[in-house]
């Protein structure tokens, strides 16, 4: 396990992150947040590849790390299987090359890296950070570069790297988060305002609506419990902690004002709705 | 020492790949041979150039085979040295383009391991370069003058080495802080243009700054061989530049 304590990071005047603190758990752990919020500082604290201003990173001295930078770093000269070949010696171990390219849908070929496509870098790239068999896998969104086929073989791939060893990985694509993920850590301007499983996350329910005509917003959230109310499209989104009052009242609401109700739905929060919540 | 081994021969896998190998080592050589070739066609030159009038004459005395190889010096002392440093000023930069010394930043390669694997590996190309390049400029003084002294070339060679060697650990001291490789570069170039002026000023101090010694490397063909101080001076400024540059990779953001 991995804890970080009160971890900031101030780049001149500029405050990237703020006591920041949390525990790692084995797993898949996805960070998110809006641009800006500090997630490339915090995965590049936990790489080791800047210093934190102050707070401390405990049980990190013994791991090795894997680390996929946003752009992958990689020598455009090189071969893939000479990348991966580097990347095993200076890691002191030998790395199956044939293997470890078909595990992220790659070939051997004798081309330099430069003449790969975006999509074919971040392959390379995660297996490059593949290559120090990590105990914890730090990945800057891996998938912003692939296409729907490569991005579902991506999250397979974590799913069953997560069983053996702890993943943080940054995303703005929210339904893999929610898929791929154990737990959830959200930034916001350089704090971390929320940590927690998915399930923890997401226990809210949520009921979306679509009325046939206008309605006032400050109707809605004046239905008690009604904790949020967000309008997306012709649906709104009413998150509730008790969705049968918040059913009745809205329904008892609909009739005394005499609303058509054009869809009815009762589900839970996503991750979007509820990042959407957080982050406002 | 295992990684230091390893990241040598990646920069020296990078320089021939690069095509650094091949041309930076045909520059010098061609730089160096014009000396001797221009000098002993130099008469045959201003004959035919013209503009004289009729039955002028001008007597250009034949320079010694330690004048043309004191030629061949200052030409890759100059010339030959924007080259150098040109080819090896894209050390950091492009490592911090890649996103690859973030990479090896994180698998705990030591900032001593990249700074001195880079500098040693410029070093190489540039001894390789510089020796063929003395090699063939001697051959041709010898075949069109006469044999220069071999005692005064190799030192010579040996402090345009040294010279070199403190010129490209202050470049890598540049390129570990500066993103920019020409800004690295004109940094390295107006330095060794600002010491160049004050060397003209005489003092006991002057005589001591290590971009001074640099000349010697051309001077020593029209003196005796008797001290060897900046040879050692040059050494000891570049071993103090490179931990300089570890000091100042190791605290800036990759």
């Amino acid at each position: 396990m991995i804890r970080v304590e009160r971890l900031s990071k101030k780049f001149d005047d500029n405050v990237a992150l703020k006591e920041v603190t949390f525990e790692l758990q084995p797993g898949c752990t996805s960070l998110l947040g809006p641009n800006g919020a500090g997630k490339t500082t915090l995965l590049h604290l936990l790489a080791g590849i800047t210093r934190p201003t102050t707070g401390r990173i405990d049980g990190l001295e013994q791991a090795r790390i894997g680390f996929l930078p946003q752009t992958p770093a990689l020598y455009p000269w090189m071969t893939a299987r000479e990348t991966l070949e580097q990347a095993g010696l200076l890691s002191g171990r030998t790395v199956d090359v044939h293997r470890l390219l078909g595990t992220v849908g790659l070939t051997d070929s004798k081309k330099p890296v430069r003449s790969y496509s975006g999509g074919m870098k971040q392959r390379l790239g995660l297996a490059q950070a593949l290559c120090t068999d990590p105990d914890l896998l730090l990945l800057d969104e891996p998938v912003s570069a692939l296409d729907p086929a490569g991005r579902r073989e991506v999250l397979d791939l974590l799913m069953e790297l997560k069983r053996d060893r702890m993943i943080l990985y940054s995303t703005h694509v929210l339904p893999d988060a929610e898929e791929a993920s154990d737990h959830v850590l959200i930034l916001k301007e350089g704090r971390l305002i929320k940590d927690g499983t998915i399930r923890e996350l997401l226990h809210k329910q949520q009921l979306t609506v679509r009325f046939t005509e206008e309605v006032d917003a400050s109707e809605l959230l004046a239905i008690s419990c009604i904790n949020h109310l967000e309008q997306r499209g012709l649906d709104w989104h009413l998150s509730t902690d008790d969705i049968k009052s918040a059913e009745r009242a809205l329904l008892q609401k609909a009739i005394d004002r005499e609303w058509s109700i054009e869809s009815f739905h009762i589900g839970h929060h996503s991750l979007e709705s509820y990042l959407l919540e957080v982050t406002k | 020492m295992k990684m230091f081994m390893l990241r040598l021969r990646h920069e020296f896998k990078e320089i021939v790949r690069s095509k650094r190998l091949y041309f930076v080592p045909l520059i010098l050589i061609l730089l160096a041979v014009t000396q001797p070739v221009l000098l002993y066609f130099l008469p045959d030159l201003i004959e035919s150039g013209g503009n004289l009038p009729e039955g002028a004459t001008i007597t250009i005395p034949e320079p010694s085979p330690e004048e043309v190889m004191q030629s061949v010096s200052e030409q890759l002392n100059q010339i030959g040295m924007i080259v150098i440093l040109l080819a090896a000023s894209t050390q950091f930069s492009h490592e911090r383009e890649w996103g690859t010394l973030a990479w090896l930043r994180s698998l705990r390669i030591g900032a001593g391991t990249l700074v001195f694997s880079k500098w040693l590996a410029q070093l190489a190309l540039a001894s390789v370069g510089l020796s063929f390049a003395y090699l063939s400029s001697y051959y041709y003084t010898m075949l069109l003058f006469d044999a220069p002294d071999v005692k005064k070339t190799i030192y010579s060679l040996l402090l345009l080495l040294a010279f070199t060697a403190l010129q490209l650990a202050f470049l890598t001291m540049m390129t570990s802080i500066l993103r920019s490789s020409l800004v690295s570069f004109l940094c390295v170039f107006s330095l060794g243009v600002v010491f160049s002026m004050i060397g003209g000023i005489d003092t006991a101090w002057t005589a001591w700054i290590p971009w001074q010694t640099g000349k010697e490397s051309s001077a020593i063909f029209s003196r005796s061989l008797d001290d060897f101080w900046p040879l050692a001076l040059l050494v000891v400024a570049s071993i103090v530049f490179l931990f300089i540059a570890r000091r100042l990779l190791k605290w800036t953001n990759a």
